[in-house]
């Protein structure tokens, strides 16, 4: 692979994983209490997320800071940006898992592809579309993609899945 | 065309929606954390004091430290500090938890005005570890019991030594509710010295 696509997919994992991480925090900020057992100490196992609300001269900001405390009520500080790194390494794991997943499940499904069914049946869900549009070339060569494939092509496509049309 | 508008239109209201309903979702805002810390008993915290004590004493180059009081409230501890180098000075310190970092801090020594105290510096100043500070927590739920007021919390704690020649070192810790206040004195051995309702 070519090491652009490298760095490019990277980045992508790394800013999706950011904003994806920025959402949860503000649409449920008690996620951060999901990292109080390594965050907090023993004696102050009870996680609190409290926000903060300030204004500025851009409106109305918001911070949620995580909070540890005891029994007595004695309480220690985390801040936000432990918990918001956290965050976003645990969700960059999940993207990260998720891709993996695809990509094993298009892999698959690109070398186990079923031999096609002209005679129609087994094509239901793919039903939309002109049924006159020229049947796409199918069942490159089995094997490794290489450069050589860079034209642009059918089998370029980034579907996993096999594309079956209806012979009519 | 304008299926595909309506469409983003209505992804953008759902998240919009979602952001407004959802923001907050398992969080609580300060006067809420504030009502939880003082209903389990006020927050004053014995370790913050020895985790202070030694982390001005490292901020010096010093073993022991000698301070003119210590005072206590929630999250933090502050410290009037003899400096080894000038010992006729004092210098403030706080220690406490604060912050967007998070964690436990040392704050910058603040000097303090010490034209009167100075004269009896010596006689005044004493060893922050020595002075049953050790036993704070206990002393804590003990003055909380000893002031008998109901949902009666711990606001403060100052530990200092008496003015006149050879007085004890003595801790006070304020007890408060929403309409009463008691102070409840401890010795330097951790005994309960006396309960004075203010």
């Amino acid at each position: 692979m070519r090491p652009r696509v490298i760095l490019g997919g990277l980045l992508a994992w790394f800013v999706a994983s950011i904003v994806t991480a920025s959402l949860v925090m503000v649409i449920w900020p008690g996620s951060f209490k999901l990292f109080a057992p390594v965050l907090c100490p023993d004696d102050q196992p009870d996680a609190y997320v409290v926000s903060y609300s300030m204004q500025t001269s851009d409106g109305t900001s918001t911070n949620f800071t995580l909070f540890c405390m005891g029994d007595a009520g004695q309480f220690t500080e985390v801040g936000s940006w432990i918990p918001l790194c956290l965050l976003t390494a645990a969700i960059a794991a999940g993207w990260a898992l998720l891709v993996l997943v695809f990509a094993t499940l298009a892999h698959l499904s690109r070398h186990h592809r079923p031999p096609i069914d002209c005679g129609g049946g087994g094509g239901g869900d793919t039903a939309a579309g002109p049924q006159d549009a020229p049947v796409r070339p199918q069942d490159a060569p089995v094997g490794p993609v290489g450069p050589q494939d860079a034209p642009t092509g059918p089998q370029d496509a980034p579907s996993g899945v096999p594309q079956q049309r209806m012979a009519t | 065309m304008r299926d595909r508008a309506g469409a983003a239109r209505r992804v953008a209201a759902t998240i919009a929606g979602v952001l407004a309903l959802g923001a907050c979702v398992g969080s609580i805002d300060r006067d809420e954390f504030d009502d939880e810390v003082r209903s389990r008993g006020g927050g004053l915290d014995g370790s913050l004091v020895s985790d202070g004590v030694d982390a001005v004493a490292q901020d010096l180059g010093v073993e022991d430290i000698e301070v003119w009081s210590v005072s206590i409230v929630p999250g933090a501890v502050t410290l009037q500090v003899r400096l080894p180098a000038q010992p006729d000075a004092l210098d403030s310190y706080r220690y406490g938890t604060s912050g967007r970092y998070g964690g436990r801090g040392l704050s910058e020594p603040q000097p303090l005005s010490t034209n009167s105290a100075s004269a009896d510096m010596e006689s005044r100043v004493f060893d922050p570890t020595a002075v049953g500070l050790d036993r704070l927590d206990e002393m804590v739920a003990e003055a909380i019991e000893a002031a008998g007021l109901a949902g009666g919390w711990a606001s403060d704690a100052s530990t200092t030594r008496g003015a006149t020649p050879g007085a004890d070192v003595v801790t006070a810790i304020t007890v408060t509710d929403e309409r009463r206040t008691v102070v409840v004195t401890f010795g330097s051995d951790g005994t309960l010295l006396e309960v004075t309702p203010r």
